[in-house]
């Protein structure tokens, strides 16, 4: 966590998975609900279409997002974190790994903070899982 | 006319590389996993301060044993083509050596996929030359999943 560049800063909320975690931006957040107290229609489960797995007794929540087509509800099972970076500390991932198209994960941070942390696109996440 | 050639050991097999496609070869690196990414592009590793392509020839190899998600080989080799880079994970490198062009014929005792040639890198064996323009090719239509 490198709070000290904040103009050039990337702030995302990161879920904590075994062994990486999945974020978004962590401006896009409208709101976050506990998954007990979600009545709407079922969020889509981040970390399953990811392939990522739950930590033990993970929490769950509803994350609200603003993402490019509209809001979107994603389900959180882990532990939440604020991460602020600075944006070199991000890296783009090469479009050849999607074959020149778009994929669920679009950035990922790979040093910065101890864990890799995988930036999803939820857009492309909803169209691929 | 001669071509430099960069002999990569992967599970006991040689494959070889081009060297003119070689940027540098590296210690073995940590590397992480992408869903829904091809098999034989499984996930992306740091490299001079940004993501590269973690290319697994071991996933495109008849016999050879793809990477495990973690798992991290001796060597990286990093190599370009087009404007794209990849990490290549190996086990080891040898030294570069120059082969004649006339060496250099249809493969006929390997069998590896984006290697329609092969040559001789010592007296004893006989390596698949890797094609990487045309795995570029391939893996630029979409993913495989």
């Amino acid at each position: 966590v490198k709070p000290e560049q904040p103009s050039r800063g990337v702030r995302l909320l990161a879920t904590r998975c075994t062994g990486a975690s999945w974020a978004v931006d962590a401006d896009s957040v409208e709101r976050i609900v506990r998954r007990s107290d979600w009545l709407e229609q079922p969020p889509l489960d981040v970390a399953s279409s990811l392939a990522l797995a739950p930590l033990p007794d993970a929490l769950e929540r509803v994350l609200v997002i603003h993402a490019a087509s509209g809001p979107k509800a994603l389900l959180s099972r882990g532990m939440l974190a604020l991460i602020e970076l600075s944006a070199s500390d991000v890296a783009t991932v090469p479009s050849i790994v999607y074959g020149g198209s778009t994929g669920p994960v679009h950035s990922v941070v790979l040093e910065a903070v101890g864990f890799p942390v995988l930036i999803c696109d939820p857009d492309s996440l909803q169209a691929t899982g | 006319m001669t071509l430099s050639i960069l002999p990569l050991i992967l599970e006991g097999r040689s494959i070889a590389l081009p060297a003119e496609r070689v940027l540098e070869i590296i210690g073995g690196q940590p590397w992480v996993l992408l869903p829904k990414a091809r098999k034989e592009l499984p996930g992306v590793c740091a490299w001079r301060g940004r993501a590269i392509a973690v290319l697994d020839i071991a996933a495109m190899s008849a016999g050879l044993k793809p990477l495990a998600p973690g798992e991290i080989r001796a060597r990286t080799v990093v190599a370009t083509v087009d404007r794209v880079t990849f990490a290549v994970p190996v086990d080891a490198v040898h030294e570069v050596c120059s082969v004649d062009e006339s060496r250099i014929v249809p493969s006929r005792l390997t069998e590896q996929a984006f290697a329609r040639h092969e040559l001789p890198i010592d007296d004893r064996t006989v390596a698949p030359l890797l094609d990487l323009e045309a795995l570029l090719a391939d893996f630029s239509k979409g993913p495989e999943q």
